[in-house]
Formats: C-alpha cells, structure tokens, sequence
C-alpha cells in the first residue's frame, strides 16, 4: 500500500470514501473533533460518532466504540482525534471492523500504529486535517 | 521516530509556497480551515504540523519565543497562580513573568532544576540552560510537579527535538524559540509551543486568535526551508561546541566552562549529543569586554542557535544573574579550527 500520507493517499481516501467514523468526536461545538465532524458531513460525507459519552451527535446516533458500530454500516474511513497514545488501540479496531482507511488527526502520530494499518492493507493518513486537505483537491 | 526516520522525513519534500493571504473566501458563504491570517493561515499549518511530528504532540506557532511564552501563562493560569521558573535559564522568561505578567496576578519563584521543584501551579524547566547549561532530572522534575497538582513547560530552546523530546519524558508543554536552532539562520523570528493534549493546543489556539500573538507567513516559510537541515546543523555543531568546550576547559585564562557534555552525569542519560551553547567566564567585565571586542570571525552578538557563532557577554543584560566575565557562546557551522584560533586568540593568555 505504500507509505502513508502521500498526495495519493490522501487524495484516495478523501475522494474514494464515504463514511467517516469519528472517534472522539465531542458534542462541544467549540471543538476541533466536532467542527471537522460538522464540515465533513457539510462537504457530503457520512458521519458516524463514536464518543461513549453521547448518545446522539451531529443528528446521528453516537456509539460507544467503533466494535459498537452496525455491521450493516459499512466504515470506510476511521478518523482519530484521540491522544497519540490511544491512537493504537483505535487502529488495531479499524482493521477489524474491515475500515478502507484510518485518518490521525494534527499531532495523533503513532508510526508502529501507522505500519500495521498499511501492513493490513489499509490507506493511511496521519497528522493532517481533512478540513485543510479537503480543498486542497480543488486547488 | 529512529534518527534515520527523522532525518528523511525533514528533508524530503518541497517546502510549499508562501501563501501571504490575510483573507481566503468563503465557500458556501461558510469559513474554511483559512479565512483570516490571524487565526491560521497555511504555511503556519504546515510548519505546525512538521513541528508536532518532531516532538510528538501538538503544535502552535507564535510571532516569537516570548510571544509563546505570553500566551502559555495568560491561556493556562488565572491570576494568583505560581510559576516555578528555573534559576540560570533564559532571563527573558523570568523577567517577562517578574515583571509584566505579575501586573496581572502571576507570581514567580526561581528554583535549582537540579532538585525537586518547589509547590506551584506551573514548572518550567530548560536542559541546558541559557546561559549557566544547568540540566535538570527531566523524569524526577515531571513525576515531582506532576504529584504535586503543576503543570510541566520545558523550554528544549537549546537542544530541539533532533536531541531530546520533553513529551515522552511527561512534559506538558515543550517551548521553543523557533528564532534559534530550529530555524537555525538568524533570519526568522518565531516561537512555538507543541501540547501533550489536542483540549490544550485548542485552547491556545483561541488565545492566539484574540490576542494576535501570531507567526507571519514568511517567518514560517523560513522556519520550514532552515528545518530541512535541522538533524545535520544539531550534530556538527553539537560536535564542534564540545570540542570547545573542552580546548576552553584546558585554557590558563578561562576560569570556568559550562557545558553538559563535559561530564553531566545527568544529561548524559537523557541526550546523546548537548547542543550549541556553552558558557565560560574570564576574570572580569573588563576582560569579556575585551574578548568581544578582539574576536574576528565570531560575531559579536546575541542570540543563539543559527548557523553563524555568536558570543557576548551576558551581564549587559543579566547583570544580576551571571558573573561579569560569563561569555555566552553559540557554535554555529564554520570550521572548528577556525573558531579555536579565533577564540584562543580572543581569550590570550
């Protein structure tokens, strides 16, 4: 699959996908994780929250976990706004659930994390923000 | 990261075009990511995301190191708050909190980060401090503020993240003066500051935005196209600081060095190499200021970091601090034998 977080990969997943689990995904509108969920659902996505605090977010319903997600929903991308060292537990649960990608958020950086993604086949993407690399497509 | 990592990842890569804009459109009559320059514009996002990949976390860029400084106090601590300032790093922190910043309820004590930092809201620790090269037990420092309710800044000024990565050790808050190693060629004013947790660099974010602490476009570009060399510039010029350090050492008329690679037990077990700063003192004001006056090849200025030497004596601005004959030198990337025939006939002797 390459490396992570090329022009092509990101490209790929922000072209070739439509539905974004977001994990950590707060119901504060002031937060980052809530307004790139919000922009993401803006630009035509699907958004599915995953917060265990939450019941409902964004006008969707919120799971617990991503294991929690229907399995009749199918993820394509993971995106995480977790601490860096929670990173690679979200990781491992987007290669099971069958994810086509895994998003790391600005300063969510795991390079072991990273590789195990690719290694499962996965495209990657780490340490970037859809909202900025989205119109970037455009330019 | 491994160093080879590192290294691959600072200089692969084009540094991207510097995108002046103060405004950028709206799209579907709502702001994007960039509207306005001072809440975020792109060549600051990605010098930001560079930085937060260097030192594990996430970063913000300011217009300068005090600048990142100001906001870390005004954001985090409310009035009444105690700072624990580390004796003998840069004077600038202590004198910004001593003085403008106490006007607004900050209180600030200076301790020896070789021991246990005193009780306060906020630690704020410098490995080899500017200008007495002090090293504190970054493990020890960081359990000891952190059972004791503080929060943990680190000014890695000196070292940056090529030598040592304050997060990984507990840190907080890591702080940079961007203007020295980082960007590395005297040409670039900025500061940065890269957060343990996301909540905190969003909050910073906010501060920065209102206040307009904020680094311009062409600053970022500099700090992104010097950073390319970062891992090369840190090891020569680490290598030629101890060499130095240890001709200054051996010298009859300089009467002390201080430098962490000449046998700090302590320093030793957090970096493999010690930066570009040292200090060392001859007998007086008198005779520092002769040494200026007689070098050559190694400016006569302040500051510290950049590829080009620079020494000066630092009681023309921390009289109180430092003894009147401590020279404060910055080894940049000339020849070692060149900088020793310069210092070694500056000194005399």
């Amino acid at each position: 699959m390459g490396e992570h977080s090329s022009p092509q990969t990101i490209r790929r997943v922000l072209t070739e996908t439509h539905a974004w689990a977001v994990v950590g995904c707060s119901p504060d509108p002031r937060r980052d994780s809530h307004r790139i969920a919000r922009l993401l659902q803006a630009r035509g996505f699907r958004v599915i929250p995953v917060n265990p605090h939450v019941e409902n977010l964004l006008g969707e319903p919120c799971y617990p976990a991503l294991g929690d997600i229907p399995a009749l929903e199918q993820v394509d991308v993971v995106d995480i706004f977790r601490r860096a060292d929670r990173a690679g537990a979200h990781v491992e649960e987007a290669i099971a659930i069958g994810a086509r990608a895994v998003w790391m958020q600005l300063g969510v950086i795991d390079e072991a994390a990273a590789q195990r993604a690719l290694d499962a086949g996965l495209l990657v993407v780490m340490n970037r923000c859809p909202a900025i690399e989205l119109p970037r497509l455009a330019a | 990261m491994t160093d080879r990592k590192r290294e691959t990842l600072l200089a692969r890569g084009q540094v991207p075009p510097v995108d002046r804009a103060t405004i950028h459109a709206y799209e579907d009559a709502t702001p994007g990511p960039f509207f306005y320059q001072r809440d975020a514009h792109p060549v600051g996002y990605e010098a930001e995301r560079l930085l937060g990949h260097l030192d594990g976390g996430h970063a913000l860029l300011f217009s300068s190191g005090a600048g990142a400084t100001t906001a870390l106090i005004l954001a985090l601590l409310e009035p009444g708050a105690t700072v624990a300032v580390a004796d003998g790093g840069y004077f600038g922190t202590f004198a910004l909190m001593e003085t403008e910043l106490a006007r607004w309820g900050v209180n600030v004590v200076a301790f020896d980060q070789t021991g246990e930092p005193p009780n306060a809201e906020l630690v704020w620790l410098e490995p080899c401090a500017n200008p007495m090269l002090t090293f504190p037990d970054l493990d020890a420092a960081v359990a000891e503020a952190h059972a004791a309710g503080a929060i943990v800044v680190v000014d890695n000024t000196v070292l940056s993240p090529v030598l040592l990565r304050p997060l990984e050790h507990g840190a907080d808050f890591v702080l940079h003066s961007a203007t020295k190693i980082l960007a590395g060629h005297h040409d670039a004013l900025l500061g940065a500051v890269i957060c343990a947790r996301a909540e905190d660099r969003e909050r910073l974010a906010e501060f920065r935005t209102l206040s307009g602490i904020v680094a311009a476009p062409d600053a970022a570009w500099l700090l992104l196209r010097g950073i390319k060399t970062l891992a090369l510039r840190v090891e020569r010029q680490s290598a030629t600081a101890l060499e130095l350090a240890r001709r200054l050492a051996e010298h009859s008329t300089v009467r002390q060095v201080r430098y962490p690679g000449l046998g700090d037990p302590v320093a030793a077990r957090y970096v493999s190499a010690f930066g570009p700063l040292l200090s060392f003192d001859v007998a007086d004001g008198e005779e520092a200021a002769r040494v200026e006056n007689a070098l050559e090849l190694i400016e006569n200025a302040t500051s510290l970091g950049g590829v080009g030497s620079t020494l000066e004596a630092r009681a023309r601005w921390e009289p109180t601090r430092v003894p009147p004959g401590l020279l404060r030198l910055s080894v940049g990337l000339e020849d070692v034998e060149d900088l020793w025939a310069d210092l070694a006939r500056a000194v005399g002797g």
